[in-house]
């Protein structure tokens, strides 16, 4: 039964080689007129975007490239396919129960495996992105200003699994649906990033505390990073529980999915 | 799957589905004996399908259960119960090769050879993915997917639907071949000829009630048709009505036609006292029996 899954995955590979290949030819087409590199803030937030903001060169070269902004820009790519492939068990449900139900495997076996091949896949995806910013990072001889910052690994394990977070979400709350589950994902996107909006917005006591609650459940209120010296500010204190509570989501969200997938009828 | 050989290969037990406050199927119960063709009749809507569904737990029973070979079901005797529904379920953006390769890689006993043969008698072609295919081309694919395992159960629901009358008579082939080999074969069928040519057991339902079940060649025994031409229009028989071995009767013009089950000596007796100027007994087909049992009188 991992074959079907196999075969999803690998067209989802295809797509990814071949958007890599374009923004690769872009760049080449644009490198004749790219300046040497500048220093540049990232900011990965809200709804997964990212945004780069030129700034006159300040610091010395080697701060220009701490390692955790491959990790952040392969979080959100991952988290996009993550959002994409979290609608598998309901791509079953819309009319392939009745063969996907009659092979010799029980319901709860073949919905782990379809999800473990499409986490898998994301994983995959998160380090396909690493590498190409990598190669591209090379290509302009650049990897030498890459310094390792003091959260990298923590933001490494972060972004995998914000990605896998936002995996069990979107299986959660697609699992038993047959149609609009693409909807229902991408409604989903919108709403976390309102209220990860909403959690540094001046709200009423009630509201805010509110707001925090909510967003312990919000994969997207893990994901903010920023190379700036401040303090960001994640739903938990210490790096353990933030990985810890990222985990958590993933793994309460398949079990939800699976729950319900395996109570449906063909 | 260790199927005991005196048990019968599915057995339902008073089986009832309900949605909602509708009944698709009302305690059903019948067996179906290993190695035989069984054909399962009913109208639109009589809850066959859900009946499909019901035992091979793709739908959870209100009440009753299915057995199979003596067991209820598990999921690894899905290695030896293959099953095509009504919609073939097939995947729209994988080609008929990648729904192979699946069942290839989902099942020990998948044979390839076998599949190979099929594709070859559907004229199927493996390359086009499957949102391109006809109806019958999918239903042609998932009898392909279902036959390629050689599964000792067989549980196909209207297999025909689609396929020109050429490939509807492989379908029976296949069956008759599968059965001849000692697998069991469940089926349903709007199409009676069909079901009269391959079945040997035959079980007709009609809103989700089993009507009639048994034997096709008992049935047809048992199921009698009495004609008689009367000089002027044939006279209504109150008696027949309140006969419970009458089935149905028609009355058209100088024609009238009781089907009877038995003898229907009584019937005889009452038709023969109205003086017709002519009379026969006539063997029921198939047709006749179902349209008798879900007719009414």
């Amino acid at each position: 039964m991992y074959y079907k899954e196999w075969l999803r995955v690998r067209r989802g590979l295809i797509i990814f080689v071949i958007m890599a290949g374009v923004l690769l030819a872009i760049h080449f087409l644009l490198l004749p007129l790219m300046d040497q590199p500048s220093n540049t803030h990232f900011v990965i937030g809200a709804g997964g975007q990212s945004a780069a903001h030129a700034a006159p060169p300040q610091g010395p070269a080697k701060d220009l490239f701490p390692l955790s902004v491959f990790f952040a820009i392969a979080g959100v790519v991952a988290a996009i396919y993550a959002g994409i492939y979290g609608g598998s068990l309901s791509e079953e449900n819309d009319g392939h129960l009745a063969l996907a139900w009659t092979k010799p495997v029980s319901r709860t076996r073949y919905a782990l495996v379809i999800m473990s091949v499409d986490l898998a896949f994301v994983a995959c995806i998160f380090v396909l992105t690493v590498l190409f910013a990598a190669g591209i990072t090379a290509q302009h001889e650049a990897l030498r200003f890459l310094r390792i910052d003091r959260d990298a690994w923590f933001n490494l394990a972060r972004f995998l699994l914000l990605a896998a977070a936002w995996f069990g979400v979107a299986q959660a709350l697609t699992a038993s649906l047959k149609e609009r589950s693409g909807t229902v994902r991408g409604v989903s996107v919108a709403i976390a990033a309102i209220l990860l909006g909403l959690s540094a917005a001046s709200l009423p006591p009630v509201w805010s505390a509110l707001v925090k609650f909510v967003n312990f459940f919000n994969p997207l209120a893990y994901g903010t990073y920023s190379d700036a010296q401040a303090q960001p500010l994640y739903p938990f204190a210490t790096w353990g529980l933030n990985l810890a509570a990222l985990a958590a989501i993933a793994a309460l969200g398949v079990t939800l999915a699976l729950a319900q997938w395996r109570r449906l009828e063909a | 799957m260790t199927i005991q050989l005196e048990a019968p290969a599915i057995e339902i037990r008073t089986l009832t589905k309900s949605y909602g406050t509708t009944v698709a199927v009302n305690n059903l119960s019948f067996a179906v004996p290993k190695g035989s063709i069984f054909g399962l009749l009913g109208t639109n809507g009589a809850g066959k399908t859900t009946t499909f569904k019901c035992i091979l737990d793709l739908a959870r029973p209100t009440t009753g259960q299915a057995m199979f070979g003596g067991y209820p079901l598990r999921p690894d005797m899905f290695e030896s119960i293959s099953y095509m529904p009504e919609q073939p379920a097939l995947y729209d953006c994988f080609t008929g090769r990648d729904h192979i390769d699946i069942a290839r890689h989902s099942f020990a006993k998948f044979d390839a050879t076998r599949a190979h043969n099929l594709v070859e008698l559907f004229g199927l072609d493996l390359r086009k993915k499957v949102r391109t295919l006809s109806k019958g081309q999918q239903s042609a694919l998932a009898l392909t997917l279902a036959f390629a395992t050689r599964p000792e159960i067989l549980v196909l629901d209207e297999p025909s639907s689609g396929l020109d009358p050429v490939h509807q008579r492989n379908v029976l082939d296949l069956m008759i071949d599968a059965a001849a080999g000692g697998a069991t074969v469940l089926f349903s069928s709007h199409q009676i000829g069909q079901v009269e040519r391959a079945a040997d057991h035959v079980a007709i339902l009609h809103r989700g009630t089993l009507m009639l079940e048994g034997l096709v060649e008992d049935l047809k025994a048992e199921e009698k048709i009495i004609e008689a031409t009367f000089a002027g229009d044939a006279p209504r028989f109150v008696e027949l009505d309140a006969n419970p071995n009458v089935r149905r009767v028609m009355r058209q013009g100088r024609l009238i036609r009781a089907y009877v089950t038995g003898t229907g000596d009584g019937v005889v007796a009452a038709i023969t006292a109205a003086s017709p100027t002519s009379m026969r007994i006539l063997d029921q087909n198939l047709e006749d029996i179902f349209l008798a049992a879900v007719g009414g009188k």
